[in-house]
């Protein structure tokens, strides 16, 4: 065996092995936990573009209670979602609103303070299994500092909305 | 250098203490004061007087309680004003559904005109359409079909809605109009 072929060897398999790395590499997402009221939730990261405060709500008629009204981002209406109102049929006093970053649909969610950005690798993640229609609004629970955090499904939070005025 | 404006268009702009609401200015024949009208007792929402307008006899919805009553505005304005709408400028169905509905129902009022009352003054106003936003896409549908086709911000603390009020008045006529926020 040639030096060339040597370094070729010694090439492919640190290539190899790097591969290996990147297939067995756990993967971590980013998750953005909320208080809402005494609850705490978490939002995925990459579903949140920015985090506004104090600015007015104004109210919109023919929609169920947990849409709060429209808040103006750069003069473009954002529906805002009241998750208190929506899971315990309470409605939130805050002016915190979190700017989702879907592409159909101009969406904020109402929330009383923002706590902090986690990164919590995907096996640590507990799925939920459930069929009930108030674990549906949740992908599953992450654990921070010994609580429980459930991690927000926005998908069928949106849902909610899309039956609930399908109703109508 | 000159500056080009364009896509403007002519709304009706009604200002309440903390909101307001735009109108397309081609939906409304004219506007006068109204200084008297007769209340009548009706089934149909929102119809609450008629009025004479030259030689024509106008039914009279009250414009100002949908607003009210909608958007829970606040206005202690007594000014009264009848917007006056040329019915015929209603699409082929809503014209139908009103003459099935309205006319038939009280034969003495115009077939051609109608009146909208209102507490405050309308003022016309040229907007640029580029400041006048859909409804965002979840909710667009049901607002749209209540006669809320948009917004526009035109300032800081203030929305304006965008109203067609042939769909609230078919909606009036028809029995079509839903509840408010519900649980």
């Amino acid at each position: 065996m040639d030096n060339q072929e040597l370094l070729d060897n010694i090439t492919l398999r640190a290539q190899n092995e790097n591969e290996e790395q990147i297939e067995n590499a756990e993967k971590i997402n980013k998750y953005l936990i909320v208080s809402v009221k005494d609850k705490k939730y978490a939002f995925h990261a990459d579903q949140i573009r920015e985090i506004v405060m104090n600015v007015p709500l104004y109210y919109v008629p023919f929609v169920p209670h947990y849409i709060r009204g429209f808040i103006n981002r750069h003069g473009e209406p954002y529906t805002v979602f009241d998750l208190n109102a929506l899971f315990e049929k309470e409605q939130l006093d805050s002016a915190t609103f979190l700017i989702s970053k879907f592409n159909n649909d101009q969406i904020a969610f109402l929330t009383t303070s923002v706590i902090e950005i986690l990164k919590i690798p995907e096996s640590e993640v507990h799925l939920i299994t459930s069929t009930d229609e108030y674990d549906s609004f949740f992908l599953g629970a992450l654990n921070s500092k010994g609580t429980e955090i459930f991690i927000l499904n926005l998908q069928n939070i949106i849902g909610r909305l899309d039956d609930d005025l399908g109703s109508v | 250098m000159t500056s080009v404006v364009y896509n403007m268009h002519e709304f009706l702009v009604l200002s309440y203490p903390e909101l307001g609401f735009i109108i397309n200015r081609d939906q409304i024949f004219a506007s006068v004061f109204l200084e008297e009208s007769q209340e009548m007792e009706s089934d149909t929402r929102y119809l609450t007087a008629q009025m004479q307008f030259n030689e024509h006899t106008l039914p009279v919805f009250d414009l100002e309680h949908y607003i009210k009553e909608v958007f829970d505005c606040q206005n202690e304005s007594l000014l009264n004003v009848a917007l006056i709408v040329d019915r015929t400028i209603f699409n082929t169905d809503n014209q139908e559904t009103y003459a099935d509905t309205i006319i038939k129902q009280y034969s003495h009022f115009s077939e051609q005109y109608l009146a909208l009352k209102v507490n405050v003054n309308a003022v016309i106003k040229g907007i640029a359409l580029s400041e006048v936003r859909l409804i965002p896409i979840g909710i667009r549908e049901v607002l749209q079909g209540q006669g809320i086709l948009g917004c526009r911000f035109p300032e800081a603390g203030l929305i304006h809605y965008w109203l067609d009020f042939e769909t609230i008045i078919i909606n009036c006529v028809s029995g079509k109009a839903i509840g408010l926020n519900k649980d």
